[in-house]
């Protein structure tokens, strides 16, 4: 009997579900709607710089239309915000501070080298260095990147991301 | 009326100078062709980009930012306060869309824009922005006063950013007609090219075309030429033929004039009959190099080895016995027991050497091997599947050539080429000669060597063609059986060769062989079948016989176990010799 409640509690706290995001000690800078299973608020996740510092970071050396030289971009790992969240959805709706807003398909982070930069160069991005957060792609390493397909995907002064599933 | 030969090659070379144009000319436009189109790709992403990264959106979306920036601070009431950086954070929004403006790949795309006047545009509206942001400190602070300032300053502001966007789509508009324009120059270049590139090909096809007409016209003009030379030497061929069956007679008739009544004397007459058959020897081995070697003779012309080689001899064993030349031949067991070879053809090309070697003086000895060659095998196509036969002729002879002959015979392959036919004529005479160019006509040759004690030995190769699934003569030929001793005398003997190879046969025909030089004290002599006299002239055997039968008395020798060995030995002669003595004791096996 006992073994068998052990077994039972050990399944319940082991699904995404019923994780819980903690709550955000400072200012929010991004905000995760849709498709999630995994929420800090109702309805959505709301992340802090500190929180998505938290999450699996990786870096991104490349060349892009917005800049005369190559830029070091480091950030969180697209695969590590939604398996954060419990995103179950194919495509992303991403919104920037201007309400700019691009779609970018989940399969993206798989096929390519992507990251959700939050400094480049060493220093966090500023507003008006196209932070806090900036989708960058690595146009370097793939001359399939280096079309405005992914120059527009690649969205800057990210502020919210609508996890979507949308019938192929 | 020009050269027509002259007039030929100036054509020739014309059509050639012209196929180099072509092909030059081909490759340059391939290779331009190739740049263009990489050009044009290039062009094209370049022009991608552009429309993609245009200033158009940036300019427009600072003038919405410039709205929305208004827009915020139109609402701003006393509720708002304390605004905690709100009004910082829409600041920098606004500057971000600046930055856009002057920086990266599209700021140095703006910049080429309406003459300058768009970086100094930028230049003053960035300037105007940087002055609200002084304004913005005290907004933070909660000086709502400074709202109309800003304002109004923005509204002053609006005209230039609108002026800036027209200036930019202008520019923007014009790059890409550009880029368009650019796109078009080349691929009109690219068509044009591909038109050349065309002609270029069909003019080469078209050269092509005639050098394959005037290739094949060569080849068919080449293959007359050859048939007409093929027939020319077809005719000399049968004229010399015709002329050398012409001497045949004389000479027969010169021997055949020689009756034993005539004045000369006997020596005389063997001198001069010696000679005509000599020439008429001659004569057939000129007649032998000038026919056309056929191959398929060979094969209805199939000997066995033993017969091919004693036969050779069969013709020279009354002048050789005559001089009191001495002579052994052995085969070496490893050789097949049958070749297939022209008996005409063999005798022509050997009995040259051998005649004139072997004839050349008295008292002389001679060691025949023959045995496999270890030269290649001839790739003329004269034989389907030969084998070289080597023919080793050891002898006493010393004064037989010229320094200069010797020189000819022991380096032929590298003398060859630089005598001349009549070069060896004057110093090798007119059979060797013959013989030499026979020989390697047929893929042999024939070389020297000097031994120590300056005797000569030659080395003549020559291939045969092999018979299918032959045995080797060790196999076919039966093995005797018994004991032969041998007793050769170091007073006469000056040439140990001859016994050497004498022990050789022996031994292959499967007897047993033991030595001495007298009889004292010899036990294998007691014991052996058959005692031979070996390696003594006939001379020398006629003085050492009485010797040799004392000795027998004495220890008990049976006195026609004692037997001198013939002079001329051939595969044979021997074996007929040897089974008649052994037959008598012990019987062949």
């Amino acid at each position: 009997m006992l073994f068998r409640v052990f077994f039972l509690l050990t399944l319940f706290f082991s699904t995404p579900w019923t994780q819980a995001l903690p709550l955000p000690d400072h200012a929010p800078i991004l905000t995760v709607t849709g498709a999630i299973k995994i929420t800090n608020q109702p309805g959505k996740a709301v992340f802090d710089a500190a929180m998505l510092a938290r999450l699996e970071q990786k870096v991104v050396v490349t060349h892009n239309p917005w800049s005369t030289s190559a830029r070091r971009y480091r950030g969180v790992t697209p695969q590590a915000l939604l398996d954060a969240v419990g995103a179950d959805g194919n495509v992303l709706r991403i919104k920037a501070l201007n309400n700019y807003i691009t779609e970018v398909p989940v399969s993206d982070f798989r096929r390519f080298d992507v990251v959700f930069a939050t400094h480049v160069d060493g220093e966090i991005m500023s507003v008006r260095s196209k932070g806090p957060i900036m989708l960058v792609y690595n146009f370097d390493s793939s001359p399939t990147l280096q079309a405005e397909v992914y120059y527009g995907r690649s969205i800057w002064q990210i502020t919210s991301i609508e996890v979507i599933q949308r019938e192929p | 009326m020009p050269d027509t030969s002259l007039f030929v090659q100036m054509k020739q070379r014309v059509h050639q100078l012209i196929l180099a144009a072509t092909l030059t000319a081909l490759l340059l436009l391939g290779a331009l062709v190739v740049y263009l189109s990489m050009q044009a790709n290039e062009a094209s992403y370049v022009n991608a980009r552009s429309a993609f990264e245009s200033s158009r959106w940036n300019a427009l979306q600072l003038q919405v930012q410039t709205y929305r920036f208004a827009n915020y601070l139109q609402r701003l009431s006393k509720d708002d306060l304390p605004l905690q950086g709100d009004s910082l954070f829409q600041y920098d929004l606004l500057m971000s869309r600046i930055d856009l403006l002057r920086t990266g790949q599209i700021g140095d795309l703006v910049k080429t824009f309406g003459g300058g006047r768009v970086t100094r545009l930028i230049n003053i509206i960035n300037g105007e922005f940087e002055l609200i942001g002084a304004s913005l400190a005290r907004l933070e602070q909660g000086d709502l006063a400074v709202v109309s300032n800003i304002l109004a300053r923005l509204e002053v502001t609006d005209t230039r950013i609108n002026e800036l966007v027209v200036l930019v789509n202008e520019g923007a508009n014009d790059h890409v007609t550009e880029q368009r324009n650019q796109l078009n120059h080349q691929l009109e270049l690219l068509q044009n090219l591909c038109v050349l590139l065309t002609l270029t090909l069909a003019a080469l096809l078209i050269l092509l075309r005639q050098q394959t007409k005037q290739l094949q016209t060569l080849r068919s003009q080449g293959k007359q030429l050859e048939a007409q030379l093929e027939a020319q030497a077809k005719q000399h061929t049968n004229e010399l033929i015709c002329l050398v069956k012409q001497l045949h007679p004389s000479v027969a008739e010169l021997v055949g004039g020689l009756s034993p009544q005539s004045e000369l004397s006997a020596a005389d007459t063997r001198r001069i009959r010696f000679k005509a058959q000599q020439l008429d020897r001659n004569l057939n081995a000129i007649q032998a190099l000038i026919t056309p070697f056929e191959p398929q003779h060979l094969k209805e012309n199939l000997t066995a080895t033993v017969e091919v080689f004693d036969t050779l001899f069969e013709q020279l064993i009354p002048q050789l016995r005559f001089q009191h030349n001495r002579l052994i031949l052995r085969l070496d067991p490893s050789l097949p027991a049958q070749l297939t070879t022209d008996f005409v053809l063999l005798q022509q090309t050997i009995s040259p050497l051998l005649e004139s070697v072997m004839l050349h003086d008295s008292n002389q000895c001679f060691a025949l091997t023959i045995q496999t060659s270890d030269l290649p095998v001839p790739t003329n196509g004269l034989f389907q599947a030969p084998i070289m036969v080597q023919c080793h002729l050891q002898t006493s002879v010393k004064d037989f050539f010229s320094e200069a002959a010797k020189a000819m015979l022991i380096e032929p392959l590298h003398n060859s080429e630089n005598d001349g036919l009549m070069t060896y004529v004057c110093e090798l005479g007119v059979s060797l000669t013959l013989m030499k160019l026979r020989l390697e006509q047929l893929g042999g040759g024939l070389r020297l060597s000097i031994k120590p004690d300056q005797t000569l030995d030659f080395l003549l190769d020559l291939p045969f063609e092999k018979v299918h699934l032959a045995p080797t003569l060790a196999v076919k030929t039966a093995p005797l059986s018994g004991h032969i001793h041998l007793v050769k005398s170091e007073q006469f003997d000056g040439h140990s060769y001859q016994n050497t190879i004498l022990v050789h046969i022996l031994s292959n025909m499967g007897l047993i062989v033991s030595q001495s030089t007298s009889l004292v004290n010899q036990e294998d002599a007691t014991k052996a079948d058959l005692i031979l006299l070996a390696n003594h002239n006939p001379i020398a055997a006629m003085l050492t016989l009485p010797e040799l039968h004392k000795d027998q008395d004495e220890y008990d020798i049976p006195t026609e176990a004692l037997i001198p060995l013939p002079a001329i030995i051939t595969f044979a002669t021997l074996r007929t010799f040897l089974q008649r003595f052994l037959g008598e004791h012990h019987g062949s096996a």
